[in-house]
């Protein structure tokens, strides 16, 4: 027979054995192309708006965090195959002892490996060229982008990159597997699976006190960041963070224990049926595998927090854009006379917009930032220190500010004609404005003292700004500025409009960028343009933090999935047993079912609670910088998380089941 | 007494066409009520074909084995589970006990799984345990006994839920002499005390000599089959059980 038959064979035959690997290399190699595909596809263009620079740096990113990606993914196959051949190793040892050379059993592996690869790598890129397209509408969607456009594409950069990383990976697995078979003498092949079966017994006292005592400690981390977030000490939250790494481990090292006691109490329910079986079972799997089930707890919790921090920034950026951006354009002309100037350049307002304000911006010497911080400069003036506090503000009348409002769709303001109002939103100055108008400070305009109209600053912008740190304005009521006589000059004109179609807009946006020297004379803020910036910031954030945490999870959920695995070689003598005692096929199926699951749930559930806790303390500072609930990102990435998990948990399931033969 | 298993013309073949061998061949016999028998038989004579049709491992080519008069041959699924637990209690050379567990929980797993209640079960596995010597290891682990202890675990598990049919497979294979002697002393006070009826395969001649009738197998029939008489002591019977494998090892004539 040919080696490549032996080969083929093999692997048909130990399809229980080989479903893991399979999914585990399949999803490794499409998670890789999507993200690293997704990049170069028409619909992320359209998302950073053709701003190449953008689509580069997303590239270079996803690239970057590819090649640690790339690493964890292959430590991961590496480990899938051990388990492989430890599995294997008295077929090999058969062959050998038939009389085969050992270089003739590592070809035999050999193509099996090759064989398994290419597969694995087909299927993968071909999901991964579905997986990105469907991305790619997910994302438009998350940004509530139109899909006009959108083509079916694949990114032969992105297929390239995959295909070498992953070839780069089966050579290392070859290397692992040949040398395996070679130094390996033939009794360790012949013998391997009579190795003792294990068992490790702990002291339950010991194991109680500890449970309880980690679970204590746990509990007061847990109670200290979601709670008392807010007015914690660096120390304390240090401490809180030590703390919930050392007891997750201590507390996986006496769950088996303590969970043993407690059921074992619990007379009627744990001699009922195969519960004492599974729960030994259970406590046999925890105390054999507590190392690694608490770092996966621990990786669990951090992909939890990724995700839902992610889709909580993105909602946020969602939230943010939908306020900010209430008109199309806000044009800011320095010049008295805009007509003039726009009809210089060619775009009267009449011919690209039907809905439009035009409002003149006054300036007046006394309203200087110091004149309005009043006895607040002292303390602004350590705060910033190199700031120039005589820079003029610009003025708006009550009624102009109002027309504003309407367009913007906000309240109108309300001034008597003693009063002004400041327009900021710019936070870290406020506090200092803030100050000033609880003092009740007063500015004098041409005469009239003028006291606050408002007991704090209207945090409102006046012209469009991505970034929200808007000097502002200060508003007067009209006869102020209209009788004064310390209010001279027009500071600037002021055109908020909305477009008649987006042709036209993308037109008039083309005429004012069109040349540098207009720079002095006009600055304008489109919405297009703020959309652009947020949401190219935040589709890499999402991006980033998706892939490193699917990647997380495929991690965790393969460990445990390999480690179940090679465990129920060993319970399927147990098994066995409990069949000869008379237990039926299918009280048998139900245990090894609820064996796999309480394994695969109980570092998800502690991950869970850990995320409910630290979501709350993130979600407090997010809050804290002006940011929004986390609702949607915990229920998006509860989503992946039981895709993804719930996946591998069906596939362990079905593979122990074939490895334990019910 | 009544008859609890029959086995008719027994036939088991290997093999397919062209290629048969015969494992059981045309073998008849029956086991009644409190009975303890032993089947004894080289290598390669059928004994543990036989005893995993009888313990519906395998099935028969031809013929039928009848446990209460029940085939259990035409039992399947749920049934077969059932029928299983109910009527049967293994003892395998190896213990078979779960080392993830306690002594009194492998007991009491027997139990459980056909539903017993906990009081009642407590009371058996006092009692079975009184009775096997193994009081004082019931609250340890498989891998904190001797062999012997063990195997007398095992052998409570298997009958503690009183079953039709004991069936024991060389349960002295893995044992010293001294832990073998106890062992069968123990089988031998189950069959007499709780009339557990007992069949057990062995080619131990000492453990066969505990047993009550000894069936010879050679070649997959019964080649003959003795009694152990009422006023017969152990060690009389222990010497025709020595004379009889005398002969099944070879007969005189074969060689040339």
């Amino acid at each position: 027979m040919r080696s490549f038959d032996i080969a083929l064979k093999n692997i048909k035959k130990s399809r229980g054995d080989y479903s893991v690997y399979f999914f585990t290399l399949i999803l490794g190699v499409a998670i890789f192309y999507m993200f690293n595909a997704v990049g170069t596809q028409g619909i992320m263009k359209k998302a950073m708006l053709s701003s190449n620079e953008t689509v580069e740096m997303f590239v270079r990113i996803i690239g970057g965090v590819s090649v640690g990606v790339a690493f964890v993914l292959g430590l991961l196959i590496i480990y899938a195959n051990n388990f492989l051949i430890r599995r294997r190793k008295k077929e090999f040892g058969i062959y050998m002892l038939l009389g085969m050379s050992a270089s003739k059993v590592s070809k035999i592996l050999f193509i099996e490996t090759c064989i398994v690869g290419f597969i694995s790598l087909i299927a993968g890129i071909l999901i991964g060229i579905i997986g990105s397209q469907c991305l790619s509408v997910v994302v438009a969607k998350m940004f509530v982008m139109d899909l006009s456009g959108f083509e079916f594409d694949i990114s032969p950069k992105a297929l390239l990159m995959t295909v070498i990383c992953f070839v780069c990976i089966y050579i290392v697995v070859l290397i692992f597997n040949t040398a395996s078979v070679r130094k390996n003498r033939l009794i360790d092949l012949m013998m391997a699976d009579r190795k003792a079966e294990k068992v490790v017994l702990k002291n339950p006292a010991v194991c109680i006190v500890l449970f309880v005592l980690s679970l204590a400690a746990l509990i007061w981390a847990w109670v200290n960041v979601g709670f008392f977030g807010k007015t914690m000490t660096r120390n304390i939250f240090l401490g809180c963070i030590i703390v919930g790494i050392v007891c997750t481990f201590t507390l996986f090292w006496s769950a088996g224990g303590f969970v043993q006691k407690l059921c074992s109490g619990m007379k009627g329910m744990y001699r009922k049926g195969l519960n004492a079986f599974v729960v030994r079972q259970f406590t046999n799997n925890i105390n054999t595998s507590s190392f690694s089930m608490a770092l996966i707890s621990l990786l669990l919790f951090l992909a939890l927090l990724f995700f839902s921090t992610g889709f909580s920034i993105r909602s946020y950026v969602n939230a943010r854009l939908y306020n900010s951006t209430p008109v199309d354009i806000t044009v800011e002309i320095f010049e008295s006379d805009k007509d003039a100037f726009l009809n210089e350049i060619g775009i009267p307002v009449d011919s690209w917009s039907k809905d439009y304000l035009e409002v003149p911006v006054f300036m007046g010497d006394d309203l200087t930032v110091a004149n309005l911080l009043g006895d607040q400069i002292g303390a602004a003036s350590e705060r910033f220190q190199l700031a120039d506090w005589d820079v003029v503000i610009g003025t708006i009348r009550l009624s102009d500010y109002n027309r504003i409002q309407d367009m913007y769709g906000r309240k109108p303001l309300e001034l008597k004609d003693d009063e002004y109002a400041i327009i900021c939103s710019f936070d870290l100055l406020n506090q200092f404005f803030n100050g000033a108008i609880k003092e009740g400070n007063t500015i004098n305009v041409s005469g009239c003292e003028l006291k606050p109209g408002y007991d704090a600053v209207v945090e409102e912008f006046i012209v469009m700004s991505g970034m929200e740190t808007n000097l502002g304005a200060v508003v007067l009521p009209d006869v102020v500025i209209d009788s004064g006589d310390s209010i001279q000059a027009v500071h600037s004109n002021l055109v908020i409009a909305n477009y008649i179609d987006d042709n036209t807009g993308l037109a008039v946006e083309t005429v004012l960028g069109s040349d540098p020297s207009y720079a002095d004379r006009v600055f304008f803020t489109t919405s297009r343009e703020i959309r652009k910036q947020s949401i190219s910031i935040t589709v890499i954030i999402v991006f980033v933090v998706l892939y490193i945490g699917v990647v997380f999870v495929v991690a965790c959920a393969a460990i445990l999935a390999l480690k179940m695995l090679s465990d129920s070689i060993d319970s399927a003598s147990r098994y066995k047993v409990i069949e000869g005692i008379g237990a039926g096929r299918s009280s048998r199926m139900r245990a090894l079912f609820v064996q796999v699951l309480m394994n695969f749930l109980f570092p998800l559930v502690l991950a869970v609670i850990d995320c409910m806790f630290g979501a709350r303390f993130i979600q407090e500072f997010l809050e804290s910088i002006g940011m929004i609930s986390m609702g949607s990102g915990i229920a998006l990435s509860c989503f992946i998380m039981l895709v993804i998990y719930g996946g591998y948990f069906l596939t362990t399931y079905e593979g122990c089941r074939k490895i334990i033969g019910i | 007494m009544s008859v609890i298993l029959d086995v008719q013309n027994a036939e088991k073949y290997y093999g397919n066409k062209g290629n048969i061998s015969a494992a059981l061949n045309d073998l008849s016999f029956t086991v009644s009520e409190g009975e303890f028998v032993g089947i004894m038989g080289a290598s390669g004579s059928g004994k543990t074909t036989l005893l995993n049709c009888i313990s519906t491992i395998d099935t028969l080519s031809a013929g039928r084995v009848l446990i209460r008069d029940k085939n259990v041959a035409i039992l399947k699924g749920k049934e077969l589970d059932r029928f299983r637990a109910e009527c049967l209690g293994f003892i395998f050379q190896d213990f078979n006990l779960l080392d993830t567990m306690t002594a009194r929980e492998n007991i009491a797993l027997a139990l459980s799984v056909r539903g017993e209640d906990v009081k009642k079960a407590d009371e058996k596995i006092a009692d079975i345990a009184k009775l096997l010597g193994i009081e004082d290891v019931l609250d340890k682990f498989p891998y904190e006994m001797s062999g012997g202890q063990k195997q007398r675990v095992a052998a409570a598990r298997a009958v503690v839920t009183d079953p039709e049919l004991v069936l024991a497979d060389e349960p002295t294979g893995a044992l010293d002499s001294k832990s073998s002697k106890a062992l069968m002393e123990s089988l031998g006070k189950l069959n007499t005390e709780r009339h557990s009826t007992i069949l057990m395969v062995t080619h131990d001649t000492f453990s066969a000599s505990y047993a009550g009738r000894i069936l010879f197998i050679k070649d997959g029939k019964i080649f003959t089959e003795i009694v152990k008489d009422e006023n017969e002591t152990r060690k009389d019977f222990f010497r025709r059980i020595v004379d009889v494998t005398t002969v099944l090892g070879g007969e005189l004539d074969e060689i040339v």
